[in-house]
């Protein structure tokens, strides 16, 4: 979908509103992937003092946290994607608003 | 080689980041350990279970017909545009729900159970529990719109649910497809 040119939009409370959730969610997901990362790394380098031996890391682990880390981004785009569909029946629903349907849609596919 | 050289790899480590913040386990005895151990593998296999639902509910998305409501149907159940509009916005989010509902909630539960952990040992639950909030629960939009097509009469909403059926579906086709869209 290409995205027109919106002229003139003045984005109303309800759709900044919107975007501050989306951008929210954003840091979450942001927050998480380093998170578990940064868990993995604090426990090999930094938590145990003492010279390292031995790692006993299984391939069942290192799959999960693989299997994880690749779904952390699904969900992300799922949670924006939900708002951004919320947004587009809130502008049809009541009083039409074309020019914040066109943004939403365009938040909905990007302009490719 | 000492017990205390190895490094037991386990699933904790990797949520311990977000889930207890830096001062991972340094204050939390071996017993709690084991039971977060046991409760973030569970984290993380229901994320991971929960990814696979979405794309698999996408695909559906993708492949499913919207639903198309027959004019002459709406008009002799007196439907107004209002009420399709009532319907589509419900249904939409009614039917991602119904796909996504087992793994949502089992991971809704996991992220439920390390938040109590954390208050039971004293830990802030708060970055869990805000992840809780955005990723399981409905906004307080979502309920309105369930509320706005609870109010239709039962007739109205068995017809509308018969043809959405109960798969995800687009709702820029389905507006479009029933002339909810004034473009």
């Amino acid at each position: 979908m290409s995205c027109g040119p919106i002229a003139g939009l003045k984005l109303d409370k309800e759709s900044k509103a919107a975007l501050e959730r989306i951008n929210n969610n954003q840091s979450l997901a942001k927050l998480l992937s380093v998170g578990f990362t940064a868990g993995v790394f604090h426990s090999i380098f930094t938590k145990n003092k003492s010279p390292v031996v031995a790692l006993n890391i299984t391939q069942t682990d290192w799959s999960l946290y693989a299997k994880t880390m690749s779904a952390l981004p699904k969900i992300q785009r799922d949670v924006i994607q939900k708002e951004i569909n919320m947004m587009i029946v809130h502008y049809h629903i009541g009083k039409y608003d074309h020019k914040h349907v066109q943004f939403w849609k365009g938040m909905k596919h990007g302009c490719r | 080689m000492g017990v205390g050289n190895i490094i037991i790899f386990r699933p904790v480590l990797f949520v311990c980041g977000i889930l207890f913040g830096t001062a991972c386990h340094s204050d939390i005895d071996v017993e709690s350990i084991e039971v977060f151990d046991h409760v973030s593998r569970n984290v993380l296999k229901a994320t991971s279970s929960h990814g696979d639902r979405i794309d698999h509910c996408n695909k559906l998305e993708s492949s499913n017909n919207p639903p198309e409501f027959d004019p002459k149907d709406l008009a002799l159940l007196k439907v107004s545009r209002d009420d399709v509009l009532a319907a589509v916005a419900f249904l939409k989010f009614n039917n991602d729900f119904l796909c996504q509902r087992q793994t949502r909630l089992e991971l809704a539960f996991y992220l439920g159970t390390m938040a109590a952990l954390k208050r039971e040992l004293n830990a802030d639950p708060s970055s869990v529990e805000d992840l809780q909030s955005a990723i399981s629960y409905p906004s307080s939009r979502e309920l309105q719109y369930e509320v706005n097509y609870l109010k239709m009469s039962v007739p109205k909403r068995r017809y509308f649910e018969s043809v959405s059926g109960d798969k995800p579906f687009d709702l820029l086709k389905a507006l479009e497809v029933n002339n909810l869209t004034r473009d």
